[in-house]
């Protein structure tokens, strides 16, 4: 197995248990709410944990939409150029997501590091330690940063070696036509299964 | 400043940047230029705060729903009677279409899991009745745009959560323009199919027994939006519950129609993480952007800038619609929301207007940046389901509707009671 299939599908797996994640919230905060209304037993933390789920969920699914190439752009510009000024506008694309990956990495590192010195707590029934999912969130941030990074050099190395099919392949949006073959795809092969 | 804020926004767009990384690279720019103190520091709380929001936990879960919902086997039965009670009309099952697209709107929050699912459905049909292809094809492009108008919808709790706006209130706001868009569209049909009936294909004929023996197939779509939809102004859940209970309700249905399993599930998350992982990227962004600017005062300067145009409260409505329309053409209508609604909010209700009232009316400019060309997503989903032709056939069917909303969109400018008169009612 190469690098980048070991990456890619360790980033997948991130992906999915951060969806396992907000789908098993939607099932507590379902059980909660129905608890609640025939007044078996109250209890309220599905919110709280939620809201969790949806920061560690979505970071921990960065760095998937990187190897989808599904951070949305604005290419009516970038598609009109020929193709090496197109690799450039590629390559600036996916580094401009590093860049702002290792801010942001060292922006949640202080938050972390500061409810991790202070013990911070939610200020709610469950008291949950901040630094826990925080430091889930520091982890999906951090991994997304690092896959920037790597398709980054991917794709200027295939620059350097002449070989714009490579950059291309690492760092052009896949066309609109592509992302809603994709969609359709979905909607296609449930009629098909029934067919 | 503004020149040099805008200037840059567009440049940084413009090169083709992610839209997320253009946002904080502004933010982080504009702060060096033009900051004394380095807000950067905020970064990291900032987008905590943002990312782990509440309110903002139903946008993936409204996406999952839609995945969900798209594989689930709903759509079939929707447009089985719709089409029994609708195709005697002049133009037959684009009608059916068009309510169909309605129905499922009113179940999901998202229009390109509208678009993508009645095209399914509805594609085969064209041939089998000889429609004229561009317009029946340019009808689902555009009925599937209610899908974000109709409650419950994805770009209305953002916008919510971006002008501190109640959703519950946006929801109720929605649901009269969409049923009157609905009728323009299906008007459109109509008046066209009058006047070139060779567009309306084959008529088919429908008794009234089968009219009421398809009814029943209505129910799983009306048990979703009681649930995500009632839940909410029966007082039982908040509109983040209602989504959880949505996703619920749309597993149990998935499961009686035998569509339930562990790929389809996977398939449905890996689609929800795509879309969540990209809009959650550029809402931390946006947040800490909007935090630059009103930090360094640019949404009250550019209030004062445009006071001092001296515009109407209607000159700068229609500036700004004028300015949507373009945006549009080339954006992704979610980001297209997200970097401009916290600038033209502010502007909005200073000249008077009631945040509601623009909500509705920005989600229709999203409806009409879905369907306008070069890049409208709804378009490119209607022919990734068709898979032959040119998509030229379907931008150009979808023309009519286009009229349709911009039509609309004057209507709630000149009738602004079509949004807030609901809101209103039941509020007293």
């Amino acid at each position: 197995m190469t690098l980048e299939t070991t990456l890619r599908r360790f980033s997948l797996l991130l992906s999915r248990i951060g969806g396992g994640m907000l789908l098993a919230t939607a099932l507590l905060v379902s059980a909660e709410v129905l608890l609640r209304k025939s007044r078996i037993v109250v209890f309220s933390f599905g919110t709280e944990l939620s809201t969790y789920a949806l920061a560690v969920g979505a970071s921990w699914a960065f760095a998937h939409v990187v190897f989808e190439r599904a951070h949305v752009r604005v290419d009516v510009v970038s598609q009109r150029l020929p193709n090496r000024p197109r690799a450039c506008f590629d390559i600036v694309a996916v580094a401009s997501l590093a860049l702002v990956g290792l801010v942001l990495t060292f922006g949640a590192w202080g938050t972390f590091a500061s409810s991790l010195s202070y013990g911070t707590t939610s200020n709610t029934t469950l008291a949950t330690p901040l630094m826990i999912p925080q430091g889930m969130w520091l982890f999906g941030i951090a991994w997304f940063t690092f896959i920037a990074i790597y398709r980054t050099m991917g794709a200027s190395l295939a620059f350097v070696r002449h070989d714009l099919a490579e950059v291309s392949r690492i760092a052009a949006p896949p066309s609109a036509e592509d992302k809603a073959t994709e969609v359709a795809s979905g909607a296609r092969s449930r009629a098909e299964t029934q067919s | 400043m503004i020149p040099v804020a805008i200037g840059l926004l567009f440049l940084l767009l413009a090169l083709g940047l992610p839209v997320a990384a253009a946002l904080a690279l502004l933010a982080l720019g504009l702060d060096q230029i033009f900051s004394p103190i380095d807000l950067y520091l905020a970064i990291g709380e900032l987008s905590w705060v943002s990312s782990s929001n509440a309110l903002l936990v139903s946008v993936p879960l409204f996406i999952l729903l839609g995945e969900i919902l798209l594989r689930s086997g709903i759509a079939d039965h929707l447009y089985g009677a719709m089409s029994r009670w609708l195709s005697w009309l002049p133009g037959g099952l684009m009608h059916a279409n068009i309510g169909a697209s309605m129905a499922f709107a009113a179940t999901s929050g998202s229009s390109v899991a509208t678009a993508a699912t009645i095209s399914v459905v509805g594609g085969p049909m064209v041939d089998k009745y000889k429609y004229n292809k561009r317009l029946f094809f340019g009808s689902v492009a555009a009925g599937g745009t209610l899908g974000i108008l109709i409650p419950p919808s994805i770009n209305l709790i953002i916008f919510g959560w971006l002008t501190e706006t109640s959703v519950p209130q946006l929801y109720l706001a929605g649901f009269l323009p969409g049923l009157l868009l609905s009728v323009v569209f299906s008007a459109a049909i109509l008046g066209i199919c009058l006047l070139r009936p060779e567009m309306g294909g084959v008529k088919i004929k429908s008794s009234w027994t089968d009219r009421f023996q398809s009814l029943p197939r209505l129910l799983p779509a009306l048990a979703i939006f009681v649930v995500v939809i009632g839940s909410i102004y029966a007082g039982i859940a908040t509109p983040t519950e209602s989504a959880s209970l949505g996703v619920v309700a749309a597993m149990i249905l998935a499961a009686f129609h035998g569509r339930l399993s562990v790929d389809m599930m996977l398939a449905a998350i890996d689609g929800t993480m795509r879309s969540t992982g990209m809009i959650m990227l550029i809402v931390a962004s946006a947040w800490f952007l909007n935090f630059v600017l009103s930090a360094l005062g640019l949404v009250s300067a550019l209030n004062s800038a445009i006071g001092a145009l001296d515009l109407s409260p209607t000159g700068l409505i229609l500036v700004l619609i004028a300015i949507y329309l373009i945006l549009g053409m080339f954006m992704d209508p979610l980001a297209m929301m997200i970097v401009t609604v916290p600038i033209t909010a502010p502007l909005v209700t200073t000249a008077g207007f009631d945040p509601v009232w623009f909500g509705i009316l920005i989600v229709l400019l999203c409806e009409a940046a879905l369907i306008t060309p070069p890049i409208g997503m709804n378009l490119f989903v209607v022919q990734g389901v068709r898979r032959r032709g040119t998509i030229d056939d379907i931008m150009i069917g979808v023309v009519p509707f286009v009229l349709c909303l911009i039509a609309m969109i004057g209507l709630l400018v000149l009738f602004p009671d079509i949004a807030l008169w609901l809101p209103e009612v039941l509020s007293e």
